[in-house]
């Protein structure tokens, strides 16, 4: 019985947990520009969260190593310092934008700058990084992400009718208004906010800090396989409520604040009231698990002690890390850069970063060396490999998409 | 000798033609006893092919088969590879390696074989980039690279475990690694070369290193120590469980 609620749990957080600032905006933006014409980008970025989050959660479980560790002893020290480099830069922007957004949100509710909170929300995310147990930690933040399940009530209430939109995801490729490039740029987008690389570092290091064994797998599985998957529905709720809302208006989304609209306009004050809850909980948990992140790729490329699971002063250079990625992200904010421009590079650069996490992991959740009789099956093996070619292809189509098309302009 | 400087160089045989770069070190463990691992681990044979993603994702073992496509691709570029004893070797020079034979006389195992007494190892695949983990479950490290000790009486033994920026300055190689090395020498005045840890203090070998020695009295916890004491320490609340 105590199992079947810790599974149950644990779905719940990983569901309220799965969108972050940029799921956000992309899903958003997305909605406004092409209506649901990228919805299937989202399944198939949902897909491949899970089959990566599954084997790196698998691999950490079975092995104890986490997924910067299989990165260094599979690609060696030159390529892993290539990968540590640029998953690093990009994981520090996405905690630029996290802080970001969560001052924005600040400002929707107070009226004051956004510039002002910034200082605060980072202090804030690190007093809870530095006081509260992982466990508590990763729960409440989650569970508080449920609350935006308004947006599903919202598009329900929008009521766009079923049989459009689903004609309208049928279609593939863009509207007139838009050309072929924005639209692989946005996919793109939409594949690099679904599948971004430190939900896997959090993840798999996650398991380890939670302890898992073998009897955990399952637990494994059921966080990923229906967590995710409820969390992508959310994604799509929030794509689908700006579909109806922006794009018969041609209204295209630059602020966070567009992101509430359909809330607020179908369900009033007491819907907006949770739509921020949820936005603010969803945001703040990826904040930490970004902040954390940073502390995971350097500490587990080194070899230093890591992990909220031993006393801080234990894991000094871990925390140190952290401390120091927080310091720098603010100043990125405070730097007055947009950041939902921040949060655009973010993404797309995760989508072109992924390749070099994602084969090391395929590679291991292979090897009986690491996974005893837990390797990976047939099927799944299949559906793995096309990943990695679509990865593959992904990775270099992302940059000069990015300056044909001026970062989807 | 460092692993670092032997994987990478040329190799040429007897008629001065060049075969390929040391791509792997297999290691066999039989040398003479170094404390608690029991027999050192001594050099067995020199891999002859580049030592890239291919090998690193290890296909050339018979128990490691999928994605298919990966595993043939990968496969193919790391089964049969030539290898070298350490009898047919003429000299080590610098960034070279001098063969007594010629390439078409040179074995070719069709991957890692285990022998029949002792356990082989790829030092390259299941030593090198591994977590240093202590008794005790801290992690201590990496193995950043291995320093071989040349003998009189035989191949040359496994003596250390190299750790630390100052050895992986090294691997990283070029101006990068040159600014690693000088920015850890200027860090650790007097140090200069990396830390050493004793392969007299391996527990054992799996998916990662065990020492039996506590984190704390290796040089690698140095810097550790300085981040703790001069920073987290001095924040209320480091102590807390």
């Amino acid at each position: 019985m105590k199992k079947v609620f810790e599974i149950f749990l644990g779905i719940l957080t990983a569901f309220g947990g799965f969108v972050d600032i940029g799921d956000l905006v992309a899903n958003s933006e997305t909605g406004a520009r092409f209506g649901m014409r990228l919805a299937w980008v989202v399944v198939v970025g949902v897909v491949g969260i899970v089959i990566f989050a599954e084997m790196s959660g698998r691999v950490a479980t079975m092995s104890k190593r986490p997924v910067f560790d299989v990165i260094r002893e599979r690609l060696g020290a030159r390529l892993a310092l290539v990968n540590l480099a640029a998953s690093f830069f990009i994981n520090l922007l996405t905690v630029a934008a996290e802080i970001g957004g969560l001052a924005l949100v600040i400002e929707l509710v107070t009226g004051i700058n956004y510039l002002l909170w910034v200082p605060l929300v980072a202090i804030a995310v690190w007093i809870v990084l530095w006081k509260v147990r992982f466990s508590i930690m990763e729960k409440v933040f989650g569970l508080s992400g449920l609350a935006l399940i308004v947006t599903a009530l919202a598009l329900w209430r929008l009521d766009p009718g079923f049989v459009d939109a689903l004609a309208s995801a049928r279609r593939f490729g863009p509207t007139s208004a838009e050309s072929w490039a924005t639209y692989a740029f946005f996919a793109i987008a939409l594949l690099g906010a679904a599948m971004t690389p430190y939900e896997v570092f959090f993840f798999s290091s996650g398991a380890v800090e939670e302890q898992w064994t073998r009897k955990d797998l399952i637990l494994n599985r059921a966080n990923v396989y229906i967590g995710f998957p409820l969390g992508g529905l959310l994604s799509l709720a929030i794509m689908g409520c700006s579909a109806a809302l922006f794009l018969p208006r041609g209204v295209s989304v630059e602020h966070l604040s567009q992101v509430t609209l359909p809330v607020s306009a179908t369900l009033g004050k007491v819907g907006l009231v949770f739509m921020l809850y949820g936005i603010f909980a969803a945001i703040f948990s990826a904040a930490l698990e970004t902040a954390l992140s940073a502390g995971y790729t350097v500490a587990q490329f080194f070899g230093w002690q890591w992990g909220k699971f031993v006393r801080s002063r234990e894991a000094a250079r871990f925390h140190l890390v952290i401390l120091l990625s927080l310091c720098v992200a603010v100043l990125i904010v405070l730097s007055t850069l947009d950041p939902i421009a921040v949060t655009e590079y973010s993404i797309v650069l995760s989508a072109a970063a992924l390749p070099l996490t994602y084969i090391p992991i395929l590679i291991v959740a292979n090897d009986p060396a690491y996974m005893k009789d837990k390797t990976n099956s047939m099927f799944l093996n299949a559906i793995a490999f096309g990943f990695l070619v679509l990865l593959v292809i992904v990775s270099i189509a992302t940059i000069p998409l990015m300056i044909w098309t001026k970062g989807g302009a | 000798m460092r692993l670092a400087d032997l994987i990478g160089s040329v190799v040429v045989d007897a008629d001065g033609a060049e075969i390929g770069d040391v791509g792997d070190l297999w290691l066999i463990q039989d040398g003479p006893p170094m404390g608690v691992f029991g027999a050192a681990l001594r050099f067995d044979k020199l891999v002859i092919g580049r030592f890239g993603l291919a090998s690193r994702a290890g296909y050339e073992r018979p128990d490691v088969k999928g994605p298919v496509i990966l595993a043939r691709l990968l496969g193919r570029r790391t089964k049969h590879r030539p290898v070298a004893s350490w009898s047919d070797i003429a000299a080590i020079e610098e960034g070279r390696i001098r063969l007594r034979l010629r390439n078409g006389d040179l074995e070719r195992p069709r991957s890692l074989e285990q022998p029949a007494t002792g356990r082989r190892w790829s030092a390259g695949l299941e030593l090198l980039d591994r977590q240093l983990v202590d008794p005790d479950g801290w992690m201590a490290g990496k193995v950043d690279d291995l320093l071989l000790e040349f003998r009189d009486d035989g191949p040359p033994v496994v003596t250390e475990i190299l750790a630390g920026p100052g050895a992986l300055a090294r691997r990283i190689g070029g101006r990068l690694g040159a600014w690693i090395a000088s920015v850890h020498a200027r860090l650790h005045p007097g140090a200069g070369d990396p830390a050493t840890i004793s392969f007299g203090i391996v527990g054992k070998i799996d998916d990662h290193v065990t020492l039996i020695v506590s984190r704390k009295d290796l040089a690698t916890f140095e810097a550790e120590a300085w981040a703790r004491d001069h920073v987290i320490a001095k924040i209320p609340g480091s102590s807390d469980p």
